[in-house]
């Protein structure tokens, strides 16, 4: 297996020039209000304010360039199983980062049941979670995979460690994950476009419990496809990476166009876009290459 | 999947990471091998084996779980 999207060795020294700034940066425009004056720039918006500062979308895109140098340069000894190793980590720092996601959730919303509000101002220190938690998403996958990636390679000194990721089985899970995940979908769509009072109901609860759609889309992500091989793992481990790619490109600019209200909700749709890519250009290799396999056999090529 | 990497080095007296540097892997790759914990491509296989100037199939053998 060739990783062939990598850059360079020498960017993750450029990486971490770029994250370290941009996270103590970051933090300090978040928390502290703290704001570089000559950033103020004029922009035309729709919902936004006239003038923006750019502080805080300057440190976002240092932070996450940063992380993604770190994250996907090559060792200075890269060969096939260090390229597997990689894309393993990065499915299991995916997975985990929508554990931990689906954890706190869950946590606070109990919480917010019971009354403790208190406990949740301690936590998070603005005391609105969800877009907090909505802002760590954008960088937390990719924290969590370089901890895992430089655990299995530099661990032991000797030898690798192999971890294998388990999916789950094709029966029932991946059926009706895509099922839920296509219908919930379609009914929040519905919900935006229409006046549907019985949709907007439901719409309007589906949105309102976030853990719903980003649910079902993990489980259809991480179930095995109707004959999963070697084959179909390979393309699975490549199509995360590039789901990664174009998740944050698509952020960055977000990050640079939308501000104020607007950019919740692109903060609202980074909780399944990296998925949906992920599914979009896994089942497109997958099925080219049956497509392929069924024009070949009525040509006769197989037969 | 077992492999016979270990001996091939023994007699050909050459170590783990001159192996390494031969086929252009990492040393802890071939370590990683040789422990049987991670079956390598036939790219990988076919390099190893010339190195041995033997066949495949006389370093790698099938196991009874495979």
């Amino acid at each position: 297996m060739k990783n062939k999207f990598l850059f360079p060795s020498y960017f993750k020294i450029i990486g971490c020039f770029l994250a370290i700034p941009g996270f103590i940066f970051g933090y300090l425009s978040v928390y502290q209000d703290f704001y570089i004056k000559s950033l103020d720039i004029r922009v035309g918006g729709f919902y936004s304010p006239e003038i923006n500062n750019f502080t805080n979308e300057l440190s976002l895109a240092s932070l996450v360039i940063g992380l993604l140098f770190i994250a996907f340069s090559r060792l200075k000894q890269e060969d096939e199983l260090t390229a597997k190793l990689r894309l393993d980590a990065l499915h299991w720092a995916v997975l985990i980062n929508y554990i931990l996601f689906f954890a706190v959730e869950i946590l606070f919303s109990l919480f917010r049941k019971v009354g403790y509000y208190e406990l949740e101002k301690f936590v998070f220190d603005t005391g609105h979670w969800n877009t907090d938690f909505s802002l760590y998403n954008m960088f937390t996958p990719l924290v969590i995979f370089i901890g895992r990636f430089y655990y299995l390679v530099h661990y032991k000194r000797e030898a690798f460690i192999i971890s294998n990721m388990k999916y789950l089985p094709y029966y029932p899970y991946r059926l009706i994950a895509k099922a839920a995940s296509l219908s919930l979908l379609s009914i929040i769509i519905l919900t935006e476009t229409f006046d549907m009072p019985l949709i907007d109901n439901i719409g309007q609860w589906v949105g309102e419990s976030r853990i719903l759609i980003p649910l079902s889309f993990l489980i259809w992500v991480f179930s095995k496809t109707a004959n999963e091989d070697e084959l179909t793992t390979q393309y699975r481990l490549e199509s995360m990476q590039l789901a990664v790619y174009v998740n944050y490109c698509l952020l960055l600019l977000a990050n640079f166009i939308c501000y104020g209200f607007d950019f919740l909700f692109v903060m609202g749709i980074n909780l399944i876009s990296m998925l949906v890519f992920f599914l979009i250009r896994f089942n497109y290799v997958c099925n080219k290459g049956y497509w392929q396999v069924r024009r070949d056999v009525k040509g006769g090529l197989l037969s | 999947m077992k492999n016979t990497i270990k001996v091939e080095r023994a007699i050909k007296n050459i170590t783990q990471a001159d192996l390494a540097d031969l086929i252009g892997v990492s040393r802890q790759t071939i370590n990683t091998i040789e422990s049987n914990k991670y079956v390598p491509s036939t790219v990988l296989a076919l390099k190893i084996s010339r190195v041995f100037g033997k066949s495949v199939n006389d370093i790698f053998v099938l196991d009874d779980e495979d």
